[in-house]
């Protein structure tokens, strides 16, 4: 799992442009949309994205994003458990 | 370059792109959207930057922007076209996508400095760049007396050009 986290980390700051950060600043724990990394709507549209273009998930309920997208850490279990 | 004095130059010549990030540090800002913007947008930004970083708050509400290119947003066009040219890798890319509309950048200068005026952005050939900087602001039906920025900008591969005028 941790592995994966750190892979989540490095994937977000490239394909959302977050400049200057590393994963180490990102706590995994941390809400990713509002005070955590600050994400906005089309975030949220590139980590649908991702999702299905690095790990074969599709997301077809778009009310589930609002549980996986709460963290990383949440993120991570998601593919974990889905990932094809 | 600003009323005819330098206040930048770079040593690098041609990354485009590093230029701009060149420009940002040396403006010393600290906006991490910046980084999310298409190149075009970039360019507007810091150019714009340049001249209503000082100015006071009052005069940027209702102030009116007009701009023109010349390529449009072909540079973000062919990023997006990227994203989906492939049948067997197709995933169009949101955070290009939004960038595909060249009057994008206007609203980023309007976020940044909270301008509320009028605004339009004009698609010209290169040549005319000169005669639309003088055009008077009755062209634009603009029959306040609110000040203006106006520009001209254009960006695709690693050609680049920003020049703006402020009004007021």
């Amino acid at each position: 799992m941790e592995n994966l986290i750190l892979e989540l980390k490095e994937q977000i700051i490239e394909v959302l442009n977050l400049e200057g950060m590393t994963p180490e600043d990102i706590d995994e724990n941390a809400p990713l949309f509002g005070d955590g990394l600050g994400l906005d709507s089309i975030d949220a549209l590139e980590l649908i994205v991702l999702m299905e273009k690095n790990y074969g998930i599709k997301l077809d309920d778009p009310n589930k994003g609002k549980v996986i997208f709460t963290s990383i850490k949440t993120m991570a279990e998601y593919i974990q458990e889905n990932r094809k | 370059m600003k009323d005819g004095v330098v206040l930048f130059e770079s040593t690098n010549k041609t990354d485009a792109n590093l230029f701009l990030k060149e420009i940002y540090k040396f403006l010393e800002l600290n906006y991490l959207k910046f980084f999310k913007m298409d190149h075009l947008s970039k360019l507007g930004f810091l150019a714009a930057e340049f001249l209503l970083k000082e100015m006071p708050k009052e005069n940027l509400e209702f102030m009116n922007i007009y701009l023109a290119c010349s390529s449009s947003s072909l540079d973000s066009d062919i990023e997006y076209q990227k994203t989906i040219r492939d049948k067997e890798s197709y995933f169009p890319s949101p955070s290009v996508f939004v960038y595909t509309l060249p009057n994008i950048v206007i609203g980023e200068i309007a976020i940044r400095f909270g301008i509320h005026g009028n605004n339009s952005m004009f698609i010209i050939p290169p040549y005319q760049k000169d005669e639309f900087l003088k055009t008077p602001n009755h062209f634009f039906q603009d029959t306040t007396i609110n000040p203006q920025l106006s520009g001209y900008l254009d960006y695709l591969g690693d050609h680049y050009k920003a020049e703006f005028i402020l009004k007021y």
